[in-house]
C-alpha cells in the first residue's frame, strides 16, 4: 500500500509515536483494574462453594485481562517502533523532495522527477538519479509500513479472538487448548520440541500464548528467539510500571531507555546515499524481570539465514544494567566488523568493585588500632580491612559460580536457535576480565563453543578441574596486553579465578599489538592499565582485529613480545635492586603484588592476598 | 470477666466457622468489581483510531486496533459486571433467607 507524496504528507507519523504511550497507559489501567478486583477477593473471608465459584470466575477474568493488557503492551511496543521508522522515512523523503524542487525540478505525486527547462544530458541524468533516490526511500518506507502493519494485524486478530470469547488456541493435530494450557504443555516438553510446537501455531495464536505468560516464554529455553524477544518487551514494559511504583525510578528509566531504538550495526555505511539511511532499529533482549544488578541478554545485530558467525560477549567487573551501554557500543562495533550478531551476556550479577576500594578505610582503622594496641592491634585490623575490601569484589569467585550455569544454559538455547535459523554458523564466546572467569567456569560446566577468547581474563575458571567443553575441536585463545595489571592476578598461585589463560596448554595467546592510528598516523601500543580494555573501543586496534578474526574463523596474529607483562616488578628488579640493594617501602609493595603476599616485618607471617581480577 | 470475654470470642469464632459468606463483604466485593468494570469500560482507545493518513498499512491497522481493543475492553467490563451482579444476587438471597428465617426461629423460642 504505497502512498503518493500527497498521501505521505498526510501521514500523522508523530501521532503514531504518541499513540504508543496512550495504548501502553490503557493497558496498565486494565491490568490495575483486574488486579484491584482480584485483591479484594483474595483478602476476603468468604469461603465455601460460592467462594470457589467466585475464584474461578475471577481467574478467568484475570487471565483474559492479563492477555488483553499484554497484547496491548506488545502493540504499544510495535507502534512505537513503527512510528519511529515511518516518521524517519517520511521526513527524509519529504525533505529530499523539497530540496529537489528548490533546485528547479518538478516532482510528480508518484515521485518522478523532471525538469521544466531545456534538458541537457547532465540535468536529465540528475533528474533520473533523483527519481531513483525517491523511489528507494518510498520502497524502504513501504517495506517498514508492511512489516509493522502485518505484525499489528496479527495482534489485532489475537485481540479480536479474545473479545469474541474464543478462549482457545489450535495446536498440532487440530486440538484446542487455552493459552495457559499451551504454556503448561511447553514447560512440560523436551527443550528440543518447544520451538516446533510454538511455531506450529498460527501467528495470532502464538501471540496469545506469549501474552498469556510473557515472563515464562521469555525465559523458556528452546523457544524461538523472536518469540522470546517479543515476550521480553512485554515483561520490560510491565516492570517499568512496577519499578516506578516501587520508587526505583533509576532502574525504570534505564529499562525505558533500552526500549528506545538505537544504532543498528547491520546497515552498510560504506555507501553514502543522498537521502540517508535509517541507522536505528529496535533493540532485542531476553529479559525475565528485574533482578540484582539487572539481568538480561541483548542481541546486537541480526540473526538470519545468512549469519555465518555469532559471538557471545561476557563483560567484566562493574557492568550492570545502568552501566552496560559502553559494552553494548563495543558489541555494535564487533557485530559490524564480524557481520554477525553479538550477544551481550548479563544474565547474572557481576562484581561492582575491584577490591582495593576499602583498603584506605582499612588503613585508617589499622592506624587507630595502633594507638592503643601497638603492632598487636594493627595486624588483625589490617587483615580484617583487606578481607572487608575484597568481599563481593572482583576477587570473589562466587559471581562466576552463579553466572556460569546460566551461560551454559544460554549456550544450549543459542545452539538450538542457530541450528534452525543459521545452520553451520559458528559460536565464539569472548570473556573480558571477570567475564573471562565466567566463560572459563562455564567451560568447566560443559559450555559448548566453537571458539573461546579469554580477553584480559581474570582466569580460566573458578571451579576445581579442567574444562569440559563437549566440542573436542574447540579453539581457545587468550589476549592480554603487556603491562595489564591483571597479569599479576592471573599468575598468582592462589588465583581464585583459576589458571593464567596466557600460559594454559591448548590456549593460543594472541598479539594485542597497537591501537588504530591517531590523527597524526601514530599507533600507540596496547599496553598497561589502559590496555586492559581500551581496545574494545578501538576497532582499528590489533587486539580488536584479532578478536574479529577469531569470530570470523580467520587466522589471528599470534603473540608478539612487545614488552614485559610485569613492568613495575621488572623495573624494580632490573634497576633498583642491583644498584641500591634496598627496597623502599612503596616499591616493596609493588614487589608484593608480584609474589602474592603482603610482607610483614620480623617474625610475623606474611598475609596471603587474594588479589582482585582487575576490571 | 475474662471467662465471659473468652466465651464471646469462642461464640464469634464458631459463628464465623459456620457462616461461609458475609453478605456485606460480598456486596463490597461486587462494588469493587463494578468499579473495575467502569474503569475498563471507559477506555475508548481513541488516539490510535484518530491517526490521520491513508494508504498506510500501519495506520489502517492502528484504526482497527482501537476498535478491537475497545471491543475486548467492553467484553471484559461486561464479564466483570455480570460476575458482580451474580455476587450481589447471592448476597441479597442470603440476607433474605436470613430475614425470612427470623420469625420462625423467634416463634420457636
Amino acid at each position: 500500500m504505497r502512498p503518493t507524496l500527497t498521501q505521505l504528507r498526510g501521514w500523522a507519523t508523530q501521532s503514531i509515536i504518541d499513540s504508543a504511550d496512550t495504548i501502553s497507559a490503557d493497558a496498565t489501567t486494565i491490568g490495575d483494574s483486574i488486579s484491584g478486583a482480584a485483591v479484594v477477593l483474595d483478602r476476603s473471608s468468604w469461603r465455601g462453594c460460592s467462594r470457589a465459584g467466585a475464584d474461578q470466575a475471577l481467574t478467568t477474568l484475570r487471565d483474559k485481562g492479563n492477555q488483553l493488557r499484554n497484547t496491548l503492551l506488545r502493540i504499544a511496543d510495535e507502534t512505537a517502533d513503527a512510528g519511529a521508522d515511518l516518521h524517519g522515512w517520511r521526513e527524509r523523503i519529504l525533505d529530499y523532495v523539497t530540496d529537489v524542487q528548490a533546485a528547479g525540478y518538478r516532482v510528480s505525486d508518484t515521485g518522478i522527477v523532471t525538469h521544466p527547462g531545456e534538458l541537457d544530458e547532465w540535468t536529465e541524468l540528475a533528474a533520473f538519479r533523483h527519481t531513483q533516490e525517491i523511489e528507494r526511500g518510498l520502497r524502504a518506507l513501504d517495506d517498514a509500513d508492511e512489516r509493522y502493519g502485518s505484525t499489528l494485524a496479527t495482534l489485532n486478530k489475537a485481540m479480536h479472538d479474545l473479545a469474541t470469547g474464543d478462549d482457545t488456541v489450535t495446536i498440532g493435530g487440530g486440538g484446542q487448548v487455552t493459552p495457559a494450557d499451551a504454556i503448561n504443555l511447553l514447560k512440560g516438553m523436551d527443550v528440543g520440541r518447544r520451538r516446533d510446537f510454538l511455531l506450529s501455531l498460527s501467528a495470532s495464536d502464538r501471540e496469545r500464548v506469549i501474552a498469556a505468560d510473557p515472563t515464562t516464554i521469555a525465559g523458556l529455553d528452546g523457544i524461538d528467539f523472536p518469540s522470546r524477544f517479543a515476550a521480553s518487551e512485554i515483561t520490560m514494559r510491565t516492570e517499568i510500571v512496577r519499578l516506578e511504583r516501587a520508587g526505583n525510578h533509576r532502574r525504570a528509566d534505564t529499562l525505558r531507555s533500552l526500549l528506545a531504538q538505537s544504532e543498528n550495526p547491520s546497515p552498510d555505511r560504506t555507501v553514502r546515499t543522498p537521502m540517508g539511511e535509517d541507522t536505528d532499529s529496535e533493540r532485542t533482549f531476553l529479559y525475565t524481570g528485574d533482578k540484582g544488578n539487572g539481568h538480561l541478554i541483548e542481541m546486537v545485530g541480526e540473526l538470519n539465514p545468512d549469519t555465518r558467525n555469532v559471538a557471545v560477549y561476557v563483560p567484566g567487573t562493574g557492568t550492570r544494567l545502568e552501566t552496560m551501554s559502553g559494552n553494548v557500543t563495543a558489541a555494535r562495533k564487533l557485530a559490524a566488523a564480524t557481520d554477525g550478531p553479538v550477544f551481550v551476556f548479563l544474565d547474572g550479577d557481576l562484581p561492582q568493585k575491584l577490591g582495593y576500594e576499602g583498603l584506605g578505610e582499612g588503613a585508617k582503622k589499622s592506624w587507630r588500632s595502633a594507638v592503643p594496641w601497638g603492632l598487636a592491634g594493627v595486624v588483625p585490623t589490617a587483615v580484617d580491612g583487606v578481607n572487608d575490601s575484597l568481599r563481593d569484589s572482583a576477587a570473589d569467585p562466587r559471581f562466576a559460580e552463579e553466572m556460569a550455569p546460566r551461560l551454559v544454559a544460554f549456550g544450549k538455547s543459542l545452539d538450538t536457535e542457530l541450528s534452525a535459523v543459521a545452520p553451520g554458523a559458528t559460536t565464539t564466546y569472548v570473556g573480558h576480565s571477570y567475564g573471562g572467569s565466567v566463560v572459563g567456569t562455564a567451560e568447566q560446566l560443559g559450555l559448548r563453543a566453537d571458539r573461546v577468547v579469554y580477553a584480559s581474563s581474570a582466569g580460566t575458571g573458578v571451579l576445581e578441574g579442567g574444562w569440559h567443553n563437549p566440542n573436542p575441536d574447540v579453539q581457545r585463545y587468550s589476549l592480554t596486553a603487556p603491562g595489564d595489571p591483571i597479569h599479576y592476578s592471573q599468575s598468582l598461585p592462589d588465583n581464585p579465578h583459576g589458571g593464567d589463560p596466557d600460559d594454559t596448554p591448548g590456549v593460543t595467546r594472541l598479539d594485542t599489538g597497537y591501537h588504530g592510528p591517531d590523527e597524526n598516523g601514530h599507533r600507540a601500543p596496547v599496553e598497561g592499565l589502559a590496555g586492559h580494555g581500551s581496545y574494545w573501543n578501538d576497532p582499528g586496534s590489533d587486539a580488536f582485529g584479532n578478536i574479529v578474526k577469531v569470530i570470523r574463523g580467520e587466522m589471528p596474529t599470534a603473540y608478539v613480545d612487545r614488552g614485559s607483562d610485569y613492568p613495575i616488578a621488572a623495573t624494580v628488579e632490573d634497576v633498583l635492586v642491583p644498584t641500591t640493594r634496598f627496597f623502599s617501602p612503596p616499591l616493596a609493595a609493588a614487589i608484593d603484588l608480584a609474589d602474592g603476599d603482603l610482607n610483614l616485618p620480623g617474625p610475623l607471617r606474611d598475609i596471603k592476598l587474594r588479589l582482585p581480577g582487575l576490571g | 470477666m475474662s471467662t465471659h470475654s473468652s466465651l464471646g470470642a469462642a461464640v464469634k469464632a464458631a459463628v464465623h466457622d459456620l457462616l461461609v459468606l458475609d453478605p456485606d463483604e460480598v456486596t463490597a466485593i461486587a462494588a469493587r468489581w463494578e468499579h473495575a468494570a467502569e474503569e475498563v469500560g471507559r477506555l475508548a482507545f481513541d488516539p490510535p483510531r484518530r491517526i490521520a493518513g491513508t494508504s498506510s498499512t500501519v495506520i489502517a491497522a492502528l484504526h482497527t486496533t482501537g476498535d478491537r481493543a475497545a471491543s475486548a475492553a467492553d467484553m471484559l467490563a461486561a464479564q466483570l459486571r455480570f460476575t458482580a451482579t451474580t455476587c450481589r444476587r447471592a448476597a441479597a438471597e442470603l440476607s433474605a433467607t436470613d430475614e425470612s428465617s427470623c420469625p420462625g426461629i423467634n416463634g420457636a423460642g
